[in-house]
């Protein structure tokens, strides 16, 4: 590369002949550009228009990581760096040719990307560079419209990257904003607002009209691609333009179209996730304005809400501000039926009620309240007003009435719409008030409407300007561009702006007249005397009303609730609100503090009463747990209170919760629901877990019942001794399934927990401590009977066939070790129990000892070996059988502990069986007698020992036996030298 | 060099720690935030729920909470929960006060989050020109879910900054209903700018 050096720093010289070596390392190259960014970074003040010149040079370099730097360092020098402003605008001449081939010819799909996000950028830099210096900035103005062309193409062609579109989304984004004027309304202060106000009335090269109708082009354009283009671009177009609607408000109203034609269309090239997320980002967009104070009086607000609706946004009110939650309201009575929907000229933004639907019971009383207010001083005050205005309107009512004038006819009859408003408000503070920006079917609608319309209509008022059309559905810009702006046949926002006009025109509102006030004597007004009702006609109007109320509440739609935790049903005659859950609790309170319980026949009514509501949470127990909880804490509410007046009294809480629970839990799958349930309920009685158990022995709900009963222990500190009592007594259950869940269920809590750990193990010791008895234990009662909770019968029958055996012992053992798998020192427990039981309890623990060495592990193991009390050899050996045989090699460590403690402790021979096969041939033929002292000419003895020289001379995976058969026969040859008799050699 | 990524939830406490904790132990950058105005951990009783303010450290909550009642909240995981938060960074950050830097990608944990992420970036001006992949994952505020869901984030995003991906934005779509393939969450996606 060439450069024509104009900078003075050397070293910067030095860095950039580096850099532009092509026949250097790459390595190098990069290294020299990254230190002279770090020069650049402590010293801003370097850069210069023509350095800036010979950095770009690099834009065409052949690697692809020099370019990338490049475009990189230009964006760090033009965003964060913090330069001087108008050395910025100044080097723009030097850069954007180089960055425009880039946009155009670059073949990295990445670097492109770049390029066109620092052209966004610059954008605003290059207008206001033109804006400033009007005679020499020709070439830059030509240059980026060029660059501006380039971008817009690539929505036309369609080879063009996701990712470029999304980049020159936000490059148009950055023109809009900048060829648009500032509105007064917007959330920009005008001082900090690039926009066509920037650019002088006579510029040589800018024309502030046509760089308007480019921009309201664009932005059509825009919105057109959301019928053809990915979610991906359709959210990109959606939230870049989402700072332009802040300071130019004026291009709302289409997006706004766009949300009400696809309520009846909507695009059906995108699939459902896709338009999901469009849908969902236009009603973030939509609903942030709504929250943007400059807006909240502003015409369009109330087609934003509308909007909003369209997407959804009733599902979410919590997300409007206060005013726009109101208003929901009123349009969710409406829609419920209960107001007539009552939309005047005035379209939404009109309160949404007809007094003249209200029932005329309503309308008195809510008068008659008003007039209860209101002291009787002002009364007589307002009285003699009335009178006084009544005769003042007499005597006007003999005078002739002018007819109305035409403007005024006109304008009464016709219907605002609130864009027109917004126009109306924006007209007297802007010399020249921004287009309404308007869709392609809107457009064709004015036209045809103009066409219609008269020249006599207000020849007054004259177009500041016709725009060409303007409306295509491409983004040629080029073309709209070249259309001759003189020509005045197209006048589509001609038409517009005088429409406008002539409503915006402010006339005087005609006086209404007063309506006729009707003379009348106020008088006191005193309510009859209420009606004496019969205790059956009292009985069945309360049985009908908490039908109509189960009836209301059966027609909500369960959906509703998973949103909103409490649905509103409807505001009540005081201004109140009626939700769900104050219907539950108005039926709850009905039952237990709204009747007089002093006859029987009412206690009847009441019980039937109660029976209805358990018939009706039965119906559908999942949705209506809320209702029953109501209905519960109410019901131990009242008791609460009842037994501090009256011990005698009978408490219903108990009675009802147990009906209901025997009703549901048969057929009760739900867990969630029913534990749930459970857990909220005021109190827990023991009679109540107990029903628990049915869950427990049914193999296919049983995980419910622990789940259950572990919630209840975590959560319900007062219930938690009766339910470890079941869940403890479950860890001894017969059934091994069973009692696995119960153990692991308990595991849970040990040790770690300070008072539900020690609890278990001090039942895991007390279990264990159970085997020195004669006996078992008598069982628990695992069933649950209805009414007869210990039924002594039964346990006795199951007992008589109770006595020690295998599986019992297996049973009391179980959760100690799963226990000690947890706390290894435990294990010493089982030894001191086991030394003391009879040898026939030793015989079936023994058998236990393959899941022992599992929980013990090899240190556990070790520990034994070195700490066992006398008595337990036995134990020991089995231990060390099992785990001998189980591993091909033991550890030498515990191989050793062994030989040692057999030494120590002078154990007979059969403690050498399991081990002697992974002696040294010394040690073996040195601990033949002993294992040879065993032989009593049993067989059983003589298998044994066979199976332990087997064992010697097999050899191991990876080695030799450690002595043949021949030594071993020699050394059998020489017992005698031992001191083993010849009878026992000879068996050997 | 490798793509950023942002995760978001309420309180940068249980959901996006998650997350950050998966990612950050194979090896991607990532930073996590939460959108709440306060710090909100559950109390011992619904009403009375223990709140903070955004950038009290972990470490602080965690002695605050051991004093009121360590019974209460080693049981309901929060102890455990604050030691893990604790070794990750030190203290919870807001995402609209905290966080300065741009992402590649930013997961909300709740579509309430989604909501904030994109209107904040929409109220700073989008004056970094710099495009970010916004993508919503709906996962409940409880200890199991959010282990679930940071899996599932984790295998999302080794899908996004995988050697082969080259253009993200053109393969974001393919990756995303790849994912849905296996994991059945509720996603929203959008480009938002910087």
């Amino acid at each position: 590369m060439d450069i024509q050096y104009s900078i003075q720093d050397n070293r910067i010289n030095v860095l950039f002949d580096r850099a532009s070596d092509s026949k250097k390392d790459q390595q190098l190259r990069i290294e020299a550009l990254i230190s002279f960014q770090q020069i650049i970074e402590n010293e801003k003040h370097l850069l210069e228009p023509g350095l800036f010149q010979i950095i770009c040079g690099f834009l065409k370099d052949s690697m692809f990581e020099i370019r990338e730097w490049t475009i990189d360092f230009l964006e760090y020098t033009f965003t964060t760096c913090g330069l001087n402003r108008s050395l910025l605008k100044d080097s723009l001449g030097k850069i954007i040719p180089t960055v425009g081939y880039t946009v155009s010819f670059e073949e990295s799909t990445n670097i492109v990307k770049k390029a066109i996000l620092w052209n966004a950028g610059v954008y605003p830099l290059i207008y206001e560079r033109v804006c400033e210096n009007a005679y020499d900035a020709e070439q830059l103005w030509s240059t980026s419209t060029s660059i501006k062309s380039q971008i817009m193409r690539y929505f036309d062609s369609p080879g063009t990257k996701q990712g470029i579109k999304i980049c020159a989304v936000k490059y148009l984004q950055s023109v809009i904003k900048v060829q648009s004027r500032h509105v007064h309304d917007s959330q920009v202060v005008p001082q900090n607002d690039i926009s066509l106000a920037l650019c002088p009335p006579s510029h040589p090269i800018l024309n502030p009209l046509m760089l308007e109708k480019e921009a309201i082009a664009i932005i059509n354009g825009l919105y057109n691609l959301f019928d053809k283009e990915s979610s991906i671009v359709i959210t990109a177009i959606i939230n870049a333009l989402g700072p332009v609607f802040r300071s130019r408000p004026q291009y709302i109203y289409p997006l706004i179209k766009i949300v009400k034609k696809w309520k009846h269309n909507p695009p059906d090239h995108l699939p459902e996730t896709p338009l999901k997320s469009a849908k969902k980002a236009i009603k973030i967009q939509l609903t942030s304005l709504l929250r943007i104070p400059v807006f909240e009086s502003s015409s369009f607000a109330n087609e934003i809400f509308d909007s909003i609706l369209i997407l959804g946004g009733k599902n979410d009110p919590m997300k409007f501000p206060r005013q726009y939650r109101r208003l929901l309201q009123q349009k969710d009575g409406m829609e419920d039926g209960t107001r007539q929907k009552v939309y005047g000229a005035q379209g939404s933004s009109m309160l949404p009620i007809d007094p003249t639907q209200f029932a005329l019971p309503f309308v008195v009383d809510v008068i008659h309240l008003a007039l209860q207010s209101i002291p009787q001083e002002r009364l007589n005050q307002a009285k003699q007003a009335l009178q006084q205005r009544e005769a003042r309107l007499a005597a006007l009512r003999t005078l002739p009435t002018p007819p109305p004038t035409n403007k005024q006819e006109r304008r009464s009859r016709k219907t605002l719409d609130p864009r027109l408003e917004f126009v109306r408000e924006a007209t007297p503070k802007s010399p020249s008030p921004p287009p309404v920006v308007m869709t392609e079917d809107e457009m064709t609608l004015i036209k045809t409407e103009s066409s219609n319309s008269t020249q006599s209509e207000d020849s007054t008022i004259k177009p500041e300007f016709s725009p060409p059309n303007l409306y295509d559905d491409d983004m040629e810009i080029d073309d709209a561009a070249t259309v001759d702006i003189e020509v005045p046949q197209d006048q589509q926002m001609d038409v517009l702006e005088t429409e406008n006009k002539v409503d915006s025109i402010p006339e005087p509102e005609p006086q209404p007249l007063p309506p006729p006030v009707p003379s009348f004597k106020f008088q006191p007004y005193a309510l009859p005397s209420p009606e004496t009702l019969s205790d059956d006609q009292c009985h069945s109007f309360i049985r009908n009303a908490l039908k109509n109320i189960l009836e209301i509440d059966a027609m909500l739609s369960p959906d509703a609730k998973g949103k909103r935790s409490d649905v509103v049903l409807t505001t009540l005659s005081n201004g109140k609100r009626m939700s769900k859950n104050q219907l539950h609790m108005m039926a709850s309170r009905l039952l237990t503090r709204g009747l007089d319980l002093s006859s029987e026949k009412s206690k009847k009514t009441c019980d039937e009463l109660r029976e209805m509501i358990i018939q009706y949470i039965l119906e559908d127990f999942k949705n209506r747990t809320d209702f029953a909880l109501t209905w519960f804490d109410e019901e131990w509410y009242h008791d609460s209170i009842m037994l501090s007046e009256d011990p005698s009294y009978k408490p219903n809480y108990v009675i009802w919760l147990n009906r209901l629970l025997d009703r549901i839990m048969p057929t009760l799958e739900d867990r969630i629901f029913f534990t749930q349930f459970l857990l909220n309920v005021p109190e827990l009685q023991e009679d109540i877990v107990d029903r628990i158990k049915i869950f427990l022995n049914d193999p296919d709900r049983m995980s419910l019942g622990f789940y259950t009963i572990s919630e209840l222990i975590n959560q319900r500190p007062p219930s938690r001794p009766f339910c470890m009592k079941i869940l403890l007594a479950y860890c001894l259950h017969k059934d091994i399934r069973t009692r696995g869940s119960a153990i692991s269920t308990a595991n849970k809590w040990f040790p770690d927990h300070p008072t539900i750990g020690p609890n278990i193990e001090s039942f895991a010791l007390q279990s264990i401590k159970q085997l020195c008895d004669e006996c078992p234990p008598p069982l628990f009662d695992y069933h649950y009977h209805v009414d007869s909770v210990n039924d002594p019968k039964m346990i006795e029958d199951e007992n008589e066939l109770m006595k020690w055996n295998n599986n019992d012992v297996e049973r009391h053992l179980d959760l100690f070790l799963s226990i000690c798998s947890k706390k290894s020192e435990l294990f010493d427990q089982l030894l001191s129990i086991y030394v003391k039981t009879p040898e026939s309890m030793q015989m079936l623990i023994r058998k236990n000892a393959p899941k022992m060495v599992e929980t013990v592990g090899i240190n556990g193991l070790l520990n034994l070996f070195l700490t066992f009390p006398e008595g337990a050899e036995d134990f020991v050996l089995k231990m060390l059988v099992v785990y001998t045989n189980k591993q091909v090699t033991p550890p030498a460590q515990l191989v050793n502990t062994a030989k040692s403690v057999i030494m120590e402790r002078n154990l007979e021979g059969r403690f050498l069986f399991p081990i002697i096969a992974f002696f040294e041939k010394g040690e073996i033929i040195r601990n033949l007698p002993k294992v040879i002292n065993t032989l009593d000419a049993t067989d059983k003895q003589r298998d044994i020992v066979k199976k332990v020289f087997l064992k010697i001379l097999t050899p191991p995976p990876n080695g030799t036996a450690p002595i043949t058969p021949s030594e071993l026969l020699v050394s059998l040859h020489q017992m005698d030298k031992a001191g083993i008799s010849l009878k026992q050699s000879v068996e050997g | 060099m490798g793509k950023t990524f942002a995760v978001v939830c309420a309180s940068n406490q249980n959901r996006s720690m998650e997350a950050h904790h998966v990612l950050s132990k194979c090896g991607f950058q990532v930073s996590s935030y939460g959108t709440g105005s306060a710090v909100r951990l559950p109390g011992p009783s619904i009403e009375r729920p223990n709140i903070y303010p955004f950038g009290t450290p972990y470490d602080l909550m965690y002695q605050d909470l051991y004093s009121k009642d360590p019974k209460l909240y080693k049981q309901n995981g929060l102890l455990d929960m604050l030691d893990r938060n604790r070794k990750i960074k030190l203290a919870p950050e807001q995402w609209s006060s905290d966080a300065k830097e741009s992402f590649d990608v930013i997961i909300s944990c709740e579509e309430r989050c989604y909501d904030v992420i994109c209107e904040d970036m929409t109220e700073r001006g989008e004056l970094r020109n710099r495009p970010a992949h916004v993508i919503n994952i709906d996962i409940k505020d409880n200890h199991e879910d959010a282990m679930l869901g940071g899996r599932a984030i984790l295998q999302l995003v080794q899908m996004i900054d995988n050697e082969r991906i080259t253009d993200l934005d053109e393969e974001m779509p393919n990756i995303l209903e790849e994912w849905q393939k296996k994991y059945k969450y509720d996603i929203l996606h959008c480009i938002a700018y910087f």
